[in-house]
Order: C-alpha cells, then structure tokens, then sequence
C-alpha cells in the first residue's frame, strides 16, 4: 500500500466528516433535534446526535480504499461492521432513550461480527511481559466485552464539552502510530481515518461545543476503536488507555451498586452553581471521575475537559511505555 | 492553586493504583502459568487468579472511598 492512498483515504474521510458536520448541523436545527448544554449558563441549545456522520465518512473511505487498494478490505469492512452495529444501536438511543441495563445488555451484541470476520477462538492475545496468550474458550467474551465496554465507558466519559472526542482521536491517533511503527501502513491507515473523523467531531464539539456527538458518536468511536484494536493485536494496549474511562465506569457502578443513566437518577451528584462552575453536592452518591475532581473546589467546564483529558493523555502515555514490552518488533 | 489540582492529583492517584494492580495482577498471572501444579492444576491456578482480581478490585475500591471521603471532609 502506498504513502499515497493512505493520506488520500485519510484525507477523504476528513474532508467527507467535515462536510456531513455541517449539512448535520443545519438539518439538525431545522428538524428541531437539538440538546441542552446543562453545564452552562442558560442552557443553550445545540445541535445533537453529530455522530451520524461516522459511519458514511468512514464508508467513503472505505470506497478509496477499494478503489486504490484491494488489501485490507476485509479488515475495513469488520471496523465497519461494528461500528455500524453501534452506530445504529446510538441512534436508536439517541431517538428512544434506552434505558441503562438494555443498552448494556445490546451494547454487548454489537461485537457479534467477531465469528464473520475473525476466528475469535484462535485469535492471540499479546500481554506485555508475557508470550502471546491463546485463550480459546474465553477469548469471544473478552473481545465482545472489550468492544461493548469501550462503547460504553466512551459514552460515560462524554460528560463536559469535548472529552470523549479528544480521548478518542487520541486513542485513535496513538493505535495509528504503534501500527506505523509496526510496519502495518494499512492497519494505521484505517485506524488514521477513524482518527480524522473522530479529530472533525472534536473540532465542533470541543468547549464550547457547538455541536453534541450524541450516544451515535460515542457508541459508534468507541466500538471502531476497540474493533481496530482487536484486529491489530492491541487489545491490551487499548484496555491500559481505556483505564480512565473504566475508572471513571467502574467507580460510578461500585459506588452505587447498578448500571444506571446519569439524567435517570434522583440524587443528583454535580450541579452548576452562581459562578457557573461545575460542584459537586455535599450528599453522598455516586463518585465519578468528575465529581472527584471537582470536589475539593467548584472547577469551569473547560478544568474539567482539561482534567480529564489529561488524564486519558497520562493513561495513553503508560500504554505507549507498555508497547516495547508486547514482543512485536517496532522498526524506528 | 493547589485547591485546583486536589481533584486531579486524587484521580492521577486512582490511575497510578488501578495500573499498578493490573501490572500485579499480570505479573501474579505469569508466574502461575509457569507453575507445574499437578492434574487439577488449571482449575487451582484459574480459582487463585480470580481471588487475586477480586481482592485487587475491592482494595481499589476502598482506595477510591478512602481519597474520595478524605476530599469531601
């Protein structure tokens, strides 16, 4: 595959994001599908739902693909595949408003493409310090866990202006550059396009957003992302840059003792207060990753995107330090 | 300033625990896996690996009230 079709693909999923944005944007306005930015004065509405552009970005990249290159369709189209699954599983929550367990329980589904694509019962698994591990029994339930929990734990992160979009293109970004220097240039080429696609949402809707990635967004980035990993060998890699966003899912559900949607629950756990920062109540609750930063001190909208994605930035970091020790040579 | 950055310091806290325990939990793993422990071996070591991840979680959580009670004082 060639230097060439690898940034002309990118640069098509880009440029096709950029546009489906803005034609999203005004349809959105028109058709009255339109969110409250709670964590701002006035509640001012937006447009929602911006991750419907996802999949038919990544679909014209897809068609470059085929066009340029007849290798590493078959990877593309199980990247597609799955994040076709949560893309549609997104808009039917966007449209209905699932509750918590279904949407759980359906996010789980999403990675069935596993046994199409990939023969999940043979597929190793590399863990740092270790030799590569075959785990033929267990391997289809880790692989449908990793994919419907980094759908999952992306949507719960997506909680301020930009945090989920930045975490993603930076997941995204970093899997693309371990490829790179694997000397996978198709692999990091697509990984790349969901980076660009997922960099364009990140443009709209960072602080302050003018645009919300809806469940369609968060679903659809996260489930491509864990689909690359598996596909490229990196599950452990994305497992260790997922940490934040499992802290932040797994403190949420231990401290409360069920899976439950943030907006359904009575006792409210932040508030925006006089000064517009975002507080925390003194009742006991829930403890997220931004309650727990904002606990000490009320913090801006823009500190909290700034703690967290300098949280997911140290966590990509420690999983790029493991990259040495999965036993894949890396060419400098 | 430094009010600022409790928070964040607490959270960078719980990342540095959560990635030590899973750099035990991997390191406990290996060293099971090398181990020769008869005919019932896979299921002693998959039951011991199970008990380790348990502990590892709750200890975590513990950690997670313990910082988290200590900001709200």
């Amino acid at each position: 595959m060639d230097f060439l079709y690898a940034y002309l693909s990118v640069i098509v999923v880009f440029f096709a994001s950029l546009i489906g944005v803005e034609i999203w944007m005004h349809a959105a306005k028109r058709f009255g599908m339109l969110g409250e930015d709670v964590h701002k004065r006035g509640r001012p509405k937006i447009p929602e739902m911006g991750g419907v552009v996802i999949l038919p970005s990544l679909l014209a990249g897809l068609l470059v693909l085929y066009i340029t290159s007849a290798r590493y369709f078959f990877e593309f189209g199980f990247i597609v595949a799955i994040a076709g699954g949560a893309w549609l599983l997104g808009i039917i929550d966007d449209v209905l408003d699932l509750r918590a367990l279904p949407k759980f329980s359906l996010s789980l589904l999403i990675g069935l493409p596993i046994f199409i694509f990939i023969n999940p019962f043979q597929h190793p698994l590399l863990v740092p310090f270790m030799r590569p591990v075959r785990i033929p029994l267990a391997y289809p339930f880790l692989a449908l866990a990793l994919i419907g929990g980094a759908a999952n734990s992306l949507n719960s992160y997506d909680v301020v202006n930009g945090s989920a979009t930045f975490s993603a293109t930076l997941i995204a970004t970093v899997i693309g550059v371990v490829l790179f220097l694997r000397g996978d240039l198709g692999l990091a080429t697509i990984v790349g396009m969901i980076a660009a696609s997922s960099f364009v949402l990140f443009i709209f809707n960072m602080y302050p957003a003018r645009l919300f990635i809806g469940d369609t967004g968060s679903f659809s980035l996260g489930a491509a992302i864990a689909a690359a990993a598996i596909v490229s060998y990196n599950e452990s890699f994305l497992f260790v840059a997922l940490l934040p966003m499992i802290i932040n899912a797994a403190a949420k559900f231990m401290s409360v003792g069920k899976i439950y949607e943030h907006h359904r629950q009575k006792v409210r756990i932040t508030y925006v207060n006089d000064q517009g920062k975002i507080a925390s109540y003194p009742e006991k609750g829930a403890i997220s990753l931004v309650r727990l930063l904002v606990v000490p001190e009320p913090l801006t909208e823009f500190q909290v995107f700034l703690g967290l994605s300098l949280l997911e930035t140290i966590a990509t970091v420690f999983a790029l330090l493991l990259v040495p020790f999965f036993g894949v040579p890396l060419h400098w | 300033m430094i009010n600022l950055m409790k928070g964040f310091l607490a959270a960078f806290a719980l990342l540095c625990a959560s990635l030590l325990s899973l750099l035990g939990f991997l390191l406990v793993t290996a060293e099971l896996v090398s181990l020769n422990l008869g005919y019932y071996g896979g299921i002693i070591k998959f039951f011991f690996a199970l008990a380790v991840g348990v502990f590892l979680i709750y200890a975590w959580y513990l950690f997670l009230q313990f910082i988290f009670n200590r900001l709200a004082a």
